[in-house]
């Protein structure tokens, strides 16, 4: 559904049009619940979360700046109420903060970059090794490849500074290629 | 110039670079190879990720190792297997022991009274809650329907998740609704309904009262549930009662379906009967041109059956011709007055003094006891005969051959790891539920004009279901023997292996019936959570 067809369907969303919602629920609940379901990690808290997503959407839906694709501001909020719930699991406040920016700190060789052909086999153990990533290295990777989402709105959503989305996003792939390179070994 | 760091570069593949730092990069990347497969390998990455990212669900991963239970539920599953086994054995002894006579009203399936019982307690709710039996009953069926269908329901609208699927199964739905019933005529009195002589009835007649009365006629079927039913007139369809007395002086051209504290037929039924009584009287008048099949405390019979007799109840004395065979499956007693002619087999499950021939009475074919004298005999003898082992071998490459093809085609149904022992009274808790309500609401189907191809299949998908219950389990045991791969050739030998042991299993003296009673739940519950699982992944986020 193109973009123009999408703002009709909010705008009567907005004069309290509940079908037009529920519209806008079909086109784009299977994106957020996929969100939910990579930020998360967890198949059970998923479809709760991308459920409340919806209500807040529903109940922001007149601060929506039409000017921006409707997806990118609904996988904001699904983002934002994703990292809240990440934040509850935790008692450390500064759960994506990963110190300044250094590049020559992090300049040591590491594991070659993944470049594995992408079969069943594959995928699943890769998918495995991103759900036992830490939190605050999944977050950025899942908002990054998923969501799309560029520097600026990835430290919005995690509240950092754009150097430490590129240090996380940095490390959070270093360790994924460990994770999964053992893995692979122990095959 | 010298190269940059690996995060300077993942940056750049990002978009994420200052534009002048950008074109310092590339700069460098016009001369270092080096850099140039890493900045290539870094986008492959990323587009790596991004893919398996998006991509649907993986299904929930086949490894043991993943889905291996903790040790020491993994311990419960004997001791919840055991238990389960011994209370299935304990009831299925009860049922198979003989009692001694002071006692054998004790025995669950001999039922002395039970339908006095039974028809007491309805006739009292009746009375005292008007149209509890009917709401009931409706519920009941009501409850099976949607059980089901919003099982279906809620899947499907998981898995294509959008209004339209919902649409098309109301479509269905309406469809399948019951026609509303125009040749019906509905009767309720507190005391009595009578079809007058002379009065006809041209449609379906369905009556609730206390005593019901048919001198007249009933051109369809008659439906009663009531304290008293008597039939002096005719009635040309079938009758459909739930009474405490029926008697039948007139004609009933269709057959007889009745649960009834004592039937008295004293006039002619066209058709088959099929009863549940205490007491079951077929007088010298009385004739039934098919079959009768009795399940019953005390029957006599002194008129005419056509064609066979089937028994199970306490004592069965035929006095009148019967054309074809007689079967008595269980009773105490069997008597052959002088006037009995019976034109086929008598076969009786009863042992050599149960059995009582008056000289007078012919038997026409052969007169065969199936019981042995002492029930130890009786477990023993099945063993003994080698066609037993050749039907057990039939079946089992049966179940291997069918258990093959359907892991070709589906090998998500069957799981690789043991479940623990709570998961185990889940699956036997799913499996109870599955095989009482799916066969109601199959009927419940077949009842509606439009649901009877639905119900044709719905009965022919839970044949196949039931069948493959039982290999799920037999594989179950394979895999936790041999720990094959998922390999076709080593699936194999583990299927067959499993299925030979719950083979043996399930024909063990005593135990084998309740073994196989507890496979076939548990392995409908763990088809039915292999079929679930795999509609969530497939379908799901």
């Amino acid at each position: 559904m193109d973009e123009l067809a999408i703002r009709r369907h909010v705008e009567r969303s907005r004069a309290g049009d509940t079908d037009a919602f529920a519209e806008l629920f079909r086109l784009f609940r299977t994106d957020v619940q996929r969100l939910c379901r990579r930020m998360l990690a967890s198949r059970d808290e998923s479809d709760d979360a991308a459920s409340e997503v919806f209500l807040r959407a529903h109940r922001a839906l007149d601060a929506y700046d039409t000017a921006r694709p409707f997806r990118s501001w609904l996988l904001a909020i699904a983002a934002h109420h994703c990292v809240d719930r990440l934040r509850r699991r935790t008692t450390e406040s500064r759960l994506f903060e990963p110190g300044d920016f250094d590049p020559d700190r992090i300049a040591a060789p590491g594991p070659s970059p993944l470049q594995q052909r992408l079969t069943e086999e594959v995928r699943e153990h890769l998918l495995a090794a991103l759900e036992a990533l830490p939190d605050r290295y999944r977050a950025p990777l899942v908002l990054r490849y998923f969501a799309g989402f560029d520097y600026s709105e990835i430290g919005e959503v995690l509240d950092v500074s754009r150097n430490q989305v590129a240090t996380l996003l940095f490390r959070a792939k270093r360790k994924l290629r460990e994770q999964f390179d053992s893995a692979d070994a122990q095959r | 110039m010298s190269c940059f760091p690996e995060a300077t570069y993942s940056i750049y593949v990002d978009g994420e670079l200052a534009a002048d730092e950008s074109r310092l990069l590339e700069s460098h990347l016009v001369t270092c190879r080096e850099c140039r497969v890493l900045v290539s390998a870094l986008r492959d990455e990323s587009s790596l990720l991004s893919d398996v990212l998006h991509e649907r669900e993986a299904p929930r991963p086949r490894t043991v190792a993943a889905t291996a239970p903790d040790p020491g539920f993994a311990l419960g599953l004997p001791l919840a297997v055991a238990a389960v086994t011994a209370a299935f054995a304990v009831v299925s002894f009860l049922i198979q022991w003989r009692w001694p006579s002071g006692l054998s009203q004790l025995q669950p399936l001999r039922l002395k009274g039970a339908f006095e019982m039974a028809i007491d307690v309805v006739l009292l709710l009746r009375e005292q809650v008007p149209g509890l039996a009917e709401l009931a009953l409706a519920l009941g069926g009501v409850a099976a329907v949607s059980t089901l269908l919003s099982l279906a329901v809620g899947a499907l609208y998981q898995r294509l998740g959008n209004g339209s699927s919902l649409l098309i199964v109301l479509a269905c739905l309406l469809t399948a609704a019951p026609e509303p019933a125009s040749a019906l005529d509905l009767r309720r009195g507190v005391k009595e309904v009578t079809i007058a002589t002379g009065e006809t009835v041209r449609e379906t007649l369905v009556v609730s009262a206390e005593t019901v009365d048919i001198d007249g006629t009933v051109d369809g079927d008659l439906v009663v549930g009531a304290e008293r039913l008597t039939i002096r007139g005719t009635v040309r369809g079938d009758v459909y009662a739930f009474v405490r007395d029926l008697e039948v002086s007139g004609t009933v051209t269709g057959g007889v379906h009745s649960g009834a504290g004592r039937i008295y037929l004293d006039g002619s039924v066209g058709r088959s009967v099929y009863v549940g009584t205490d007491d079951f009287t077929l007088t010298s008048d009385g004739r039934i041109g098919r079959d009768v099949f009795l399940w019953g405390d005390k029957v006599t019979f002194d008129g005419t059956v056509e064609r066979d007799v089937a028994f199970i109840g306490d004592s069965l004395e035929l006095r009148g011709p019967v054309g074809r065979d007689v079967d008595v499956l269980r009773a105490d007693r069997l008597t052959l007055r002088a006037g009995a002619r019976v034109g086929g087999d008598v076969t009786a499950a009863l042992t050599a003094d149960e059995i009582e021939m008056a000289p007078g009475a012919v038997v026409a074919g052969t007169a065969v006891r199936t019981a042995l004298d002492t029930p130890a005999d009786h477990y023993w003898a099945a063993y003994l005969d080698p066609g037993f082992y050749l039907f057990l071998l039939v079946r089992l490459a049966a179940a291997f051959v069918f258990g093959m093809l359907l892991y070709v085609a589906v090998p998500q149904l069957f799981p690789s790891a043991l479940p623990d022992g709570r998961s185990f009274f889940r699956s036997l808790g799913v499996g109870f539920l599955l095989i009482v309500v799916t066969p109601i609401a199959i009927v419940c189907c077949a009842l509606t004009v439009i649901g009877i191809p639905v119900a044709v299949l719905g009965a022919f998908a839970f044949a196949v279901t039931v069948y493959s219950a039982n290999i799920a389990v037999g594989a179950l045991i394979g895999r936790s023997l041999l720990h094959p791969g998922e390999r076709l050739g080593s699936f194999g030998p583990a299927l067959l292996a499993g299925l030979f042991v719950l083979s043996v299993a399930t024909h063990v003296p005593l135990i084998g019936l309740p073994i196989g009673v507890v496979s076939l739940l548990f392995g409908l519950g763990v088809v039915y959570a292999q079929v679930r699982a795999r509609w969530d992944a497939v379908g799901g986020a």
